[in-house]
């Protein structure tokens, strides 16, 4: 017995996933009179239902493995008591670090020191990284696999070689703090200043920030100050705390 | 969200799984609270429930079922959650507090709970284990496919192929492949 055509096939699946076209319908409708077209049919119904349960099982584990990650965050939440005693004793060993064994603390730090001080990669909260043998890897996840792993470098190479339809501005924020990571801080400036340029962005306040850093590394205050002001002036802002320390010790 | 949640439907059904994490963690804890509040759930059975309201939201999404969420999040997940509830109770398993409500039944969310059922049969689930013994490009390609109903340009932007046509050419390998498996492994098991 042949089997069905390449085509006839094609046209079930497109049937089953619900992309027919009304001309493909139309031959769709013509061809299921034949009884192995009907058969054919039905062999591939089985196999979506088999891939179905199969995709429900990989994403269960994946929410098993969020999961997870939140009750990593539960468990601190359920001890403040022993959070405060943690916090209460580093404050105080580090209170006496500073007055008996660091140098003169009005020395003013270096532009690299003071950006070391308060750099920091924002979370990667667009892809998180799956690490398990299911994962379903991509350009970008190779990217924020990178990120993740503080791999900057690799990190920016990667959300370059992205193709540009998919580099929103959220992967552009991401790909300056990899710049910005791996010492290209001309290039992180220019992406930070273009999405604090777009207020509709997700990163657009967070850019801000980024930029004051980028000019504290270059040793430009004056600009970095810029930014810092600009945060205090469009509060809510998730940096607002650190932009105040930052400013203070710039103005000093 | 601005929009009925039209971006953000757009986004999971294009494959950006954060956001359907964001989701799930954000009404998980809510979610747990409420079944156990209103339906004395343990943690663990309410847990199993809230996975399967996501799976549906999800599926849902992916099969083109919505496209915007007039009502809110929240109130969407809980309304297929109370829908899933009511499926345990009927089963007979729990008392049946919910049946003394007299709230109502909201047709779309019995509908979807009832559509999202899938018991496999003998020769389904023969090609499960089939699927799981592909290699694992290929099964990633074909679930990429069939489950998450990715078009060829997704498949080939996710996992990073050259072009279209290389990635029909995959396709098409590994469905003779899992064709094969399925004959040489399983063709008895099927008879």
């Amino acid at each position: 017995m042949n089997p069905l055509s390449e085509s006839s096939l094609e046209l079930i699946e497109k049937y089953l996933l619900g992309q027919l076209t009304k001309e493909e319908q139309t031959i769709f409708d013509q061809e299921a009179k034949n009884p192995r077209f009907q058969q054919a049919i039905q062999d591939q119904q089985a196999l979506m239902n088999a891939f179905k349960a199969h995709g429900r099982e990989e994403i269960i584990k994946e929410m098993n493995q969020w999961d997870q990650g939140s009750l990593v965050q539960t468990a601190w939440a359920k001890s403040p008591r022993t959070w405060l005693y943690m916090t209460v004793s580093l404050a105080a060993v580090i209170s006496l670090i500073w007055l008996f064994y660091l140098p003169n603390k009005t020395t003013p730090a270096t532009p690299e020191a003071l950006f070391a001080d308060h750099f920091s990669a924002f979370p990667n909260i667009i892809s998180p990284t799956v690490r398990d043998g299911n994962s379903l890897f991509q350009n970008k996840d190779v990217a924020f696999g990178y990120y993740d792993e503080k791999k900057y470098a690799e990190a920016y190479r990667a959300f370059t070689a992205m193709p540009d339809s998919l580099r929103d501005s959220r992967i552009e924020f991401y790909r300056g703090i990899a710049a910005l990571g791996s010492n290209q801080t001309d290039t992180a400036l220019i992406l930070f200043r273009q999405i604090n340029q777009q207020p509709e962005s997700r990163f657009y306040k967070e850019a801000a920030w980024y930029a004051a850093l980028a000019h504290v590394k270059k040793g430009e205050s004056q600009q970095a100050i810029e930014y810092l002001t600009w945060i205090s002036e469009n509060l809510p802002h998730p940096f607002e705390k650190e932009s105040r320390e930052l400013l203070k010790q710039l103005q000093n | 969200m601005e929009n009925d949640y039209v971006e953000l439907i757009q986004a999971i059904k294009k494959g950006e799984k954060g956001y359907l994490k964001e989701i799930y963690n954000k009404y998980r804890k809510p979610f747990l609270e409420w079944s156990a509040a209103s339906y004395q759930f343990p943690e663990h059975e309410a847990k199993d429930i809230y996975q399967q309201v996501i799976l549906i939201f999800y599926e849902n999404i992916i099969e083109g079922k919505i496209e915007r969420i007039r009502s809110n999040i929240r109130t969407y997940l809980f309304g297929i959650g109370k829908m899933l509830i009511r499926q345990e109770y009927r089963k007979g398993t729990r008392f049946t507090q919910i049946e003394n409500e007299t709230g109502e039944i909201i047709p779309e969310y019995e509908e979807m709970v009832e559509g999202h059922r899938l018991e496999l049969t003998e020769k389904e689930k023969v090609m499960k284990m089939a699927i799981k013994s592909l290699g694992d490009t290929c099964r990633n390609i074909l679930t990429l496919y069939y489950y998450h109903r990715f078009t060829t340009e997704s498949v080939m932007n996710r996992l990073g192929y050259k072009n279209t046509d290389v990635v029909k050419s995959q396709k098409v390998r590994c469905m003779k492949s899992l064709k094969k498996i399925i004959e040489t492994n399983f063709d008895k098991d099927l008879r």
